[in-house]
């Protein structure tokens, strides 16, 4: 009886490195596949003003408001006076949920880099590029010890990682 | 000597450099936004504080040096355990709101960030604000939560007078609680489509229900001087406060 329970421990530890093995040949299994965007949907522009669709993050930035369009960009208001705001202009940036401003230079998030940017009159300037900042890599998924369909750059750039069945798939995260 | 005078003149000038940048941090507690920088709500991933951006991910914190505002670079990647969800800045700290729990950073004269302390609950959303001497939290259980065992929704007063101890000292139960604002010398509390709760800070360890609003839906919010802006599921809503009560201003479209 004794014994049984120091066995227990034992099979487990037996079992351990099997299931950590990589199998390249399995039919189907659970893991990420890229989710691709072709260039065209990826441009950073400005737009006239468009009204709120999915609302998320807001940021007061001296007279203006700026209110991001989940996924898609920031509605740039003019809140001057707050019983009367002002749609100004819409600022796309795929992939956007956050922002800040100092300085005039508006910084916010494009899928996994961050940008900064200046909002002219009748244009958007990137200043900058910070690659894969937000904790998503173009690469291959955020999780360990997982499969993912390899990316094929010819498909478009990654702008996310979906979890499915893939069958076959040829790459694995340690 | 004159070496030694000239040292201790340095890190002195040193300090009250960092004491005036404290100082000016946006998302204080009188939540002025200042001329060079502006204010988040208190879900944002972002914050500013003096020449760094802050910025929280799934499981790290980014310290992004922006003394060059045109050429941002990361300084720092400190990891923080899954879950991460929000950012708060007041004076030299970051509070940081996750999954499971809150943890506090201090900012170094250099920017960098250090932990100081953290306070663990179960699993739920939270977003954070604090003053001086407390800390303001919310949980929530939820869809978009991990959590599916237990029902916990409340808001909680951390004492945080000793930044290396945050302890509680006070839940509140809540129905689906969110963002969180001081706004006119209250506590404003989101509760999603159950509406908008006002708490008296007379005692600011035990905040006290005044006013329940539960016909203002409330995600999120952003308190200026006299504006409190809330966003909610279809759209961002002003509200002004005249003789104490709120008034709309106006529906963002």
């Amino acid at each position: 009886m004794r014994y049984s329970l120091l066995i227990i421990p034992l099979i487990f530890l037996a079992c351990g490195p099997d299931e950590t093995r990589v199998d390249f040949n399995q039919e189907t299994v659970t893991g990420y596949q890229p989710v691709y965007a072709d260039s065209s949907e990826l441009k950073i522009s400005l737009e006239a003003a468009q009204e709120i669709d999915v609302a998320g993050k807001i940021y007061s930035y001296q007279n203006l408001l700026l209110v991001n369009e989940v996924g898609k960009g920031i509605h740039v208001y003019d809140n001057t006076n707050p019983r009367k705001p002002i749609n100004k202009l819409f600022v796309r940036i795929p992939g956007n949920q956050d922002m800040a401003m100092k300085n005039g230079v508006l910084y916010a998030d494009n899928y996994g880099d961050l940008l900064a940017l200046r909002v002219l009159a009748d244009t958007v300037v990137v200043l900058k590029r910070v690659e894969n900042v937000m904790g998503f890599n173009k690469e291959f998924p955020g999780a360990n010890g997982v499969y993912f369909e390899c990316v094929d750059e010819s498909k478009g750039v990654v702008v996310g990682w979906k979890l499915t069945e893939l069958s076959q798939p040829k790459c694995f995260r340690p | 000597m004159r070496k030694l005078l000239a040292i201790i003149t340095l890190t002195l000038l040193t300090f009250s450099c960092g004491d005036s940048a404290g100082d000016v941090t946006p998302s204080g507690y009188s939540n002025k936004s200042t001329s060079s920088t502006g204010v988040g709500g208190s879900t944002a991933r972002f914050n500013i504080t003096g020449n760094f951006l802050y910025l929280v991910n799934d499981s790290e914190l980014k310290a992004i040096d922006i003394s060059n505002v045109e050429n941002p670079k990361v300084a720092s990647t400190t990891n923080l355990g899954i879950g991460i969800e929000t950012i708060f800045g007041y004076k030299n700290n970051l509070f940081i709101g996750g999954q499971s729990g809150m943890q506090i950073y201090g900012i170094n004269q250099d920017g960098s960030p250090s932990y100081v302390s953290d306070y663990s609950h179960t699993t739920a959303c939270d977003p954070v604000i604090a003053n001086d001497n407390f800390a303001y939290v919310t949980i929530r259980s939820g869809l978009t939560c991990t959590n599916d065992f237990f029902d916990v929704n409340q808001l909680i007063t951390l004492d945080i007078s000793d930044i290396t101890r945050p302890y509680d000292v006070d839940h509140d139960q809540m129905i689906n609680p969110r963002g969180l604002a001081f706004f006119n010398g209250d506590l404003f509390v989101g509760e999603g489509e159950s509406g908008l709760k006002r708490f008296s800070l007379a005692n600011p360890s035990n905040p006290e229900l005044i006013e329940y609003y539960d016909n203002i839906a409330a995600n999120d919010m952003i308190a200026l001087d006299k504006t409190l802006i809330i966003t909610r599921d279809e759209g961002i809503f002003q509200f002004g406060i005249e003789e104490d009560s709120l008034l709309l201003y106006s529906p963002l479209k």
